[in-house]
């Protein structure tokens, strides 16, 4: 289920859905409507995991989709991000596997060394979570399983803290 | 020895007998645990994703119970119990009838959904042991209680990183006295270990 898309047409929404261990990346740019959705599986590349697709991996994930919004005209230092996910699905003797937090740091050093901002965020937690994003990032709504609002991350106030 | 990247007819016969014989061993351990008649479905056995089983439990965004643990020993796995949402509020009605009907999933409940999946992977790893001679031992289970895609990506991701390529063999267990009652078992074994498990089971020619 992991890949990124670019878009610019505001009137196009995207839903994520069952967003687990998984992470979520969505980088607009500041200046104009043009967005990246992407839905990442594995931390990093070079850690000699058995996949081809570089698409499933935060970081080679996160980075190809910013090339993309760059070739369509988006400066680098105009994205912004938001990152969701990255929970801790099984719980046992020992807290379980703890993929969703390694999704969670890759994402963050790779939007680190490529200079762009985390704007918002809602990570961690043990429930996955439902996206959707509309408007070309300019709103978009986290809920849970079972949950039937859903609220609005607001882009400005949000931080990377987990909602309790 | 690599790993390899398509099965032959013959080598997922071979694995779904394999599946068959594990799966026998939980519905006889189920049927003994509920009381009931357990039917088992003819296992099936694919070198792929998970994105199919998503198919079996209803859906992305429906909500299941899974039960996982590693296996370890002379071979590297994991497995997985899934239970749909209302089909483990059924099992577990059968387990403990003196809970009201209706009543959300407690910590019992969950307690008691945990302990089938124990008892269902080690009868199933029980009987790779049997047939195999292979040492595999079933770690301690873990529990999640999420959508049907989450929980199915977290596997995945989680096998990916331990290193593994995986072959999927599911088999379904019904109680056919209590309607809409059922389990998935899935076992996980990593592809680069086909080799070493056709030899055990004397198929050399599969290798």
């Amino acid at each position: 289920m992991a890949s990124w898309i670019t878009a610019d047409a505001a009137s196009e929404t995207w839903r994520i859905v069952g967003l687990g261990s998984c992470v979520a990346v969505i980088l607009r740019a500041v200046s104009k409507p043009l967005v990246g959705v992407g839905h990442f599986m594995l931390p990093i590349r070079a850690d000699g995991v058995p996949e081809d697709n570089p698409d499933k991996f935060v970081d080679t994930g996160i980075a190809a989709m910013a090339e993309a919004l760059e070739a369509r005209g988006a400066r680098p230092t105009s994205l912004e991000a938001l990152v969701a996910g990255g929970a801790r699905m099984f719980r046992g003797f020992g807290g379980g596997p703890a993929i969703g937090p390694r999704n969670v740091a890759a994402a963050q050093a790779t939007l680190g060394e490529l200079g762009i901002a985390i704007v918002a965020g809602d990570v961690g937690g043990t429930l996955s979570r439902n996206l959707i994003v509309a408007d070309c990032g300019q709103a978009v709504s986290v809920a849970y399983p079972g949950q039937t609002g859903h609220p609005v991350l607001d882009w400005q106030v949000a931080g990377m803290d987990q909602p309790t | 020895m690599t790993e390899p990247r398509r099965l032959t007819e013959l080598q997922l016969d071979a694995l779904r007998e394999m599946g068959n014989m594990g799966a026998g061993h939980a519905a006889s351990s189920l049927s003994a645990l509920i009381g009931h008649p357990v039917r088992m479905d003819v296992p099936s056995a694919n070198l792929s994703d998970l994105g199919e089983i998503g198919t079996l439990l209803g859906g992305r965004e429906a909500m299941v119970w899974a039960i996982y643990l590693m296996v370890s020993g002379d071979l590297e796995g994991h497995m997985a119990l899934l239970v749909r949402e209302a089909e483990a509020r059924r099992l577990v009605g059968v387990l403990l009838p003196n809970r009201p009907a209706g009543q959300d999933m407690d910590e019992l409940a969950e307690s008691t959904l945990a302990e089938i999946g124990n008892i269902l992977t080690s009868a199933y790893v029980g009987a790779l042991t049997q047939l195999t001679g292979f040492d595999l031992r079933p770690s301690a289970p873990l529990l999640a209680h999420d959508q049907a895609g989450a929980v199915l990506d977290s596997l995945a991701a989680e096998i990916q990183l331990a290193g593994q390529t995986i072959v999927t063999l599911e088999g379904r267990l019904e109680v056919p006295a209590v309607p809409g009652c059922g389990v998935l078992l899935v076992f996980l074994p990593p592809a680069s270990f086909l080799p070493k498990m056709f030899a055990a089971l004397g198929l050399d020619a599969l290798r």
